[in-house]
């Protein structure tokens, strides 16, 4: 028959074997935290620049059209001079014709 | 003495588990803050290409904003310019078909009579030959009154010579001394050849109102 002693020390035994197996579990949870924070920083890091990236492309794409769309009065005004010359020229072909002639016969 | 080593045993299996458990805790918790520190170190790690990227994508914006300008700019420049160069094309065109036209016409006999005059004076008068297209060298020119109006304003007695050579133009003529060293082309196609710089100018000019090449 055991002694209370022994009861006491086998009992010791068993909750060292427990402490140990959450030793054990311990060290499985750190590893896993481990690998697992490597992807996480990956994935933190690629996502960071793939929103700076869609960002720089949106940034890009919208000064292009915001430029398209400023510049687009510099063809209107464009357009305006294009008008203007050809009522003028209407006014004045004539007379400019009539001047090249003269110019050329004048040298004859 | 059984009950009191039983309290015992059940005291260090408690304790055991309840140190078993915190432990546990303990790691889940230094795991969950080591995986977002690792998260906080991605984002700040990208932090600096984030920059890089956006100072690059604005000074490309900046140069693709440029570029539009220029390119929309120059648009316009050449629509204008290309509107001009239309219209004065089409007047040199439109002088060039009423020079054929006056070919036609009695004025024309005079005309070509005081292009070759002018011709003659300007090569010195002497011995010269005058060629002309098919069609002018059937018209009744006046050579003797030509020879003379040009002898008379050189003072160098000339002799003008109809050549049996003939040119391809609408109209005008090429004068040329006898020995063929000196050539005055008056042709019609010529004169708008060798003045068609200046005539853009004063065309410009009175089209549109201003000076300057277009």
């Amino acid at each position: 028959m055991p002694t209370a002693l022994h009861i006491i020390m086998d009992t010791e035994r068993e909750a060292a074997k427990i402490l140990d197996e959450a030793k054990v579990g311990t060290e499985k949870i750190k590893k896993e935290a481990e690998e697992k924070a490597q992807k996480i920083y990956t994935e933190a890091y690629e996502q960071t620049i793939s929103e700076a990236e869609r960002k720089a492309s949106e940034l890009k794409k919208t000064a292009k059209e915001n430029a398209e769309r400023e510049a687009s009065t510099i063809l209107q005004e464009a357009e305006k001079e294009i008008r203007e010359i050809r009522d003028k020229a209407r006014k004045n072909s004539s007379m400019a014709l009539e001047n090249v002639l003269r110019e050329i016969l004048s040298g004859l | 003495m059984k009950e009191e080593t039983q309290r015992i045993t059940d005291q260090i299996l408690v304790d055991a588990r309840e140190d078993a458990k915190s432990i546990v805790v303990e790691a889940r918790k230094s795991a969950e803050m080591m995986i977002e520190e690792q998260r906080e170190l991605g984002r700040q790690k990208a932090a600096e290409r984030v920059t890089s990227i956006l100072r690059k994508a604005k000074d490309e914006a900046d140069v693709a904003r440029g570029m539009v300008f220029t390119s929309i700019r120059r648009k316009a420049g050449w629509m204008v310019l290309s509107e001009k160069e239309q219209m004065i094309r089409k007047i040199l065109d439109e002088a060039k078909t009423r020079l054929t036209a006056l070919t036609r016409t009695e004025r024309y006999v005079s005309e070509l009579e005081r292009l070759i005059v002018d011709a003659g004076i300007a090569l010195g008068g002497g011995e010269l030959e005058v060629v002309l297209n098919e069609h002018d060298s059937n018209l009744p020119i006046n050579v003797k009154a030509m020879s003379k109006a040009i002898s008379e304003k050189t003072a160098n007695k000339t002799e003008l010579e109809l050549s049996s050579k003939r040119i391809k133009a609408s109209g005008g003529a090429v004068v040329r001394t006898a020995d063929g060293r000196v050539i005055l082309d008056n042709t019609f196609e010529d004169m708008l050849r060798r003045r068609e710089g200046d005539l853009r100018l004063k065309i410009a000019n009175i089209l549109f109102g201003q000076t300057g090449r277009s």
